[in-house]
């Protein structure tokens, strides 16, 4: 389990990032907490995100040269997986950001 | 090429063992022959209860096929009323239940069993497995949908079809503006379609985690492989939503329990949000398939390896993830938040990112190569033309002041067929023609292919490419008719032509079809030149040995592979236990780990597939005695069908080649069975985790408070839950000791689980909150029923192995069984505590 794990991490933290910016408007609309809290809450997710898709992208980058090619394989999907998390990220953050 | 010795092992074997392949010398005589008595076709009759994967794929592939053209056939009545304005050739209530089914058929009755069915078809071979893990359960999903299928399709003869639209919004669908059984056939009828595409998505799971050919790695692991994973993973995420969905609009329209009922505190809007949940997802459920079709084809057609694999694989990989991420966008017009508009709208932009890495992957390969213009060649481009087309509109429609104007028009209806065509209909021919010479003895006629393509590429844009037109002229979707005068005449006409070139076009190939397709003996060979293992050469036991695989393309890369595979050369050359088996591997790097015997033919799971269709369709005829005894049988069947299952055999081990000894029984992580228990119980645990979000979402639309009971009894309700799962992990744990205790703790779990639902159901009863008060009232008692149905089949699985037990079948040899239901007991007690629980913890804050 843990090659699935490390092979999808980055676009589980891309979902997981999802599931908190369409969680927080969803709390902005039923009034749960002053809309300040939730800005400051969708930049901290998602630079915690960010950092998080970065952090698994560099980690998966340096495996991705051991010698073993099936291993090779699957960390060089996980660090372009997680870069594109990262894109996506900022993609899907912003509309929060500059509302 | 990579030699699959080197590296870790993922699962302790000795790699170096690999080097003994291919063996040298002669194999035993008899052993072919052995195999071919084992794996013997169907006779006369028996061909009903045939379960090999060479039978039930074709069926499946051929019955899908039938439903294209029955939905086929409608869309050309449908263009034929709407040729003309203030046409006559249908009934205005004829035309809303032909659009309906149109829709219905085409999504559930083709789309997803035609991928699921070239799945079941086209794996073991690729895979290099004799068979995937549960042919009886691929069976039985086959029969379900076609039986029930064909009735809801008859449906339409007696003008009781749906008429909501195929995807059924409330309150167009409440009893009080659909008020006759229409609606009830859609809502019911598809049950059968969600538990085929499951049981089906469960074994493609299994099968391409845990029977690929030893060094089959994830990076030799064929491309199409990889699309059936990520496709039957989202089966499993996405399905349970419209499970849930149809089951609370039933409730609503059986017992007037209001979940939709603005009057009452439910919400229409809950029901889109359930069903595109599901509905959008199922877009690329239905594309991811056919890109893997694709990608496997392309590089055949163009004689070059696919540009990018590895990318690719990301890209079905990323797919599946953000598909989950865009279902608001069918939503942009009913007033969600303006930020909530904007993050949809950015994800469903985003969701083009991985949609073009495989595009340029496939424009690339076909670049590099030397293409052959064939027809399965024709079909790619084609396809590959239509989709980039569907998939620029798509964009289009993602940004939402554009949604605005193009919602519900018929530029919607052009975006989706250029996107379900392209994407989907022509890979799909693409295939059909490709894979054709695998099964048939004769492939198709490439001179009627080349008609079937040019008629259908034609008429598709005739078809749809006017109604881009028409839509942004103000045409809106599912109207009967419109009035002349508006320059609506000219595009709607070359629409209806369109569709009858389209239709010519299938025609064709319907025509090569009787013409040349001859399957179930032996095949054409590999006219393409294909690169995978399914052109090596096999029986109806698939290839003579099991090969072990070096290259991502082994039929181009490894020498003699096709000769030494037929010679026996490899794993498994005959059948050491003298039964239908096959290896069982690792699920990263595909190493041996056992021998997992495999069914023989029987009627069971016919029998449970015709009772559990009739469950459904009797359900919908308000034939309440009759659907339940049609139940009651379903379960006993599927009771017999598994009474035969975990025996262990009297060889402990046996060689599969070259020395290998291996264990022909298996049970917890290492085994199948324990694998597609824990899918099926993500299946569950998605139902639950959607009726939580339903449980939240119309506790926040609440204008009142909302109260739920919390005492002793909470505390007591959680205790005997958790007692439960302490019980179902100790029977496991005791199987060695003392069998009498292992069915002892079974069947007090059980019987826990069900005193917890009990007194927790009693208490909210206490409360007077009745399920048509209100939409707290409903929705805690359809979690309530929710927990109640896996009680029930709790209960069924703890008498089953009483049941064994009293015929001696359970002991520490055969652990399976036990561990099984206990893991299924446990999670109906960890599901106890979350209905105990979300209730309790929404209902104390204050919406």
């Amino acid at each position: 389990m843990s090659a699935w794990r490390a092979l999808l991490a980055g676009l589980s933290v891309w979902l997981l990032h999802f599931a908190i910016v369409y969680l927080l408007p969803s709390l902005d609309a039923i009034g749960a907490l002053p809309p300040r809290v939730l800005d400051i809450a969708h930049v901290a997710v998602t630079l915690a995100c960010l950092a998080a898709a970065a952090g698994v992208a560099l980690a998966a980058w340096r495996r991705a040269k051991d010698g073993d090619p099936g291993a090779a394989f699957r960390h060089r999907v996980a660090a372009l997986g997680a870069a594109l998390a990262g894109v996506a990220i900022v993609w899907q953050a912003a509309p929060a950001l500059f509302n | 090429m990579s030699v699959p010795s080197e590296g870790r092992s993922e699962t302790g074997f000795d790699r170096s063992i690999y080097d003994r392949f291919p063996t040298k010398g002669r194999r035993p005589k008899g052993e072919v022959e052995a195999l071919e008595a084992i794996w013997c076709g169907p006779k006369g009759w028996q061909w009903i209860t045939a379960i090999n994967n060479n039978f039930i794929g074709v069926y499946y592939v051929g019955a899908a096929m039938l439903f294209f053209v029955l939905a086929g056939v409608l869309a050309l009545l449908m263009r034929a009323q709407l040729a003309l304005p203030l046409n006559g050739v249908l009934p205005q209530e004829t035309y809303n239940q032909i659009f309906t089914m149109h829709g219905t058929v085409m999504m559930f009755l083709f789309a997803v069993p035609a991928v699921e069915a070239l799945g079941v078809l086209l794996l073991p071979q690729m895979l290099g497995a004799r068979d995937l893990p549960f042919p009886r359960l691929s069976a039985y999903a086959f029969w379900a949908y076609l039986i029930g299928g064909l009735a809801f399709f008859c449906s339409l003869f007696f003008g009781l079809a749906p008429n909501g639209g195929w995807f059924m919004y409330p309150p167009l669908t409440s009893t009080t503006y659909s008020p006759g059984i229409n609606a009830d056939f859609w809502l019911l009828g598809i049950g059968f379609i969600e538990i085929s595409a499951i049981a089906g998505a469960i074994e493609i799971i299994v099968g391409v985690l845990k029977t690929r050919a030893p060094g089959m790695g994830l990076d030799k692991m064929p491309i199409f492989a990889w699309a059936m994973l990520v496709f039957a993973g989202m089966i499993v995420i996405a399905f349970p939503s419209v499970i849930l969905a149809t089951t609370l609009l039933e409730l609503e329209r059986a017992l007037n329990w209001p979940f939709f009922d603005a009057t009452r505190g439910g919400d229409p809007m809950l029901w889109q949000h359930l069903f595109w949940f599901f509905g959008h997802p199922e877009v690329y459920i239905i594309f991811l398939p056919a890109a893997g079709a694709m990608s496997t084809l392309i590089p055949a057609v163009a004689r070059a390896p696919l540009v990018g694999h590895w990318m690719v694989v990301l890209a079905f990989l990323a797919t599946g993830f953000i598909s989950f991420g865009v279902w608001a966008h069918h939503m942009f017009t009913t007033g969600l938040p303006g930020t909530s508009v904007g993050v949809f709208s950015a994800a469903s932009m985003a969701v083009s990112l991985p949609a073009g890495v495989q595009v340029f992957a496939w424009i690339a390969t076909v670049a590099s190569g030397k293409m052959r213009f064939n027809t399965p060649g024709l079909f790619v481009l084609g396809s590959l033309l239509i989709f980039v087309m569907g998939g620029l509109t798509g964009v289009m429609a993602a940004m939402v002041p554009f949604d605005w104007q193009a919602h519900d028009t018929y530029f919607i209806v052009a975006h989706l067929h250029y996107v379900l065509i392209g994407g989907m209909v022509f890979p799909l021919f693409a295939a059909i023609y490709y894979w054709t010479p695998m099964v048939s003895s004769r492939p198709l006629s490439e001179r009627l292919g080349r008609w079937t393509f040019g008629l259908m590429f034609a008429g598709m844009h005739l078809a749809f490419l006017p109604m881009h037109l028409s839509g942004l002229m103000g045409m809106p979707r599912r109207v009967w008719t419109y009035a002349p005068g508006r320059d609506l005449e000219l595009p709607n006409l070359i629409s209806s032509i369109g569709a009858f070139v389209f239709a010519a076009g299938v025609l064709v190939w319907i025509i090569d079809m009787v013409r040349n397709f001859r399957p179930f003996g032996s095949d054409a060979g590999n006219v393409y030149d294909g690169p995978g293992l399914e052109w090596l050469p096999a029986e109806l036991y698939s290839t003579r040995s099991i090969p072990l695989v070096t290259s991502l393309y082994p039929l181009w890369d490894q020498k003699n592979l096709a000769r030494d595979v037929k010679a026996g050369r490899y794993f498994l050359p005959g059948a050491p236990t003298g039964g239908r088996e096959t290896l069982v591997t690792s699920p990263v790097e595909a190493e041996p780990q056992h021998l997992l015997p495999m069914p023989k033919p029987s009627g069971w799971h016919v029998w449970a597939a015709v009772f559990t269709a009739g469950f459904f369709l009797l359900l919908t005829v308000q034939a309440y005695a009759a659907s339940v005894l049609s139940g009651a049988l379903a379960v006993y069947c599927v009771i017999r069908w598994c009474w035969f299952l975990d025996h262990p055999l009297p060889q402990n081990d046996v060689d599969v080649g070259a020395g290998l000894m291996l264990r022909t029984y298996a049970s917890g992580p290492s085994s199948t069975g324990w694998w597609a228990m824990v899918i099926t119980l993500v299946v569950a645990g998605m139902v639950l985790a959607m009726s939580v979000f339903s449980y939240v979402f119309l506790w926040s639309r609440s204008t009142a408070p909302w109260t739920a009971p919390i005492g002793i009894e909470t505390a007591v309700v959680a205790g005997m839950n958790l007692v439960a799962v302490l019980l179902a992990w100790l029977a496991s744990r005791v199987l060695g000791r003392s069998p009498r205790l292992t069915v002892l703790f079974t069947t007090a779990a059980g019987l826990f689980v069900a005193a917890a639902w009990a007194l927790d159901l009693k208490t909210w009863q206490g409360t007077g909150l009745a399920p048509d008060l209100n939409a707290q009232g409903a929705i805690v008692h359809a979690m309530q029923a929710w927990q109640g149905f896996f009680v029930a089949v709790g209960a069924i699985m703890a008498g089953y192995v009483v049941l064994r037990w009293l015929f001696g079948y359970v002991g520490p040899d055969r652990p399976a069984t036990i561990q099984l239901v206990g893991l299924f007991l446990a999670y109906v007690a960890f599901q106890g505590l979350v209905t105990l629980g979300a209730p309790r913890l929404f209902a104390a804050v204050a919406a």
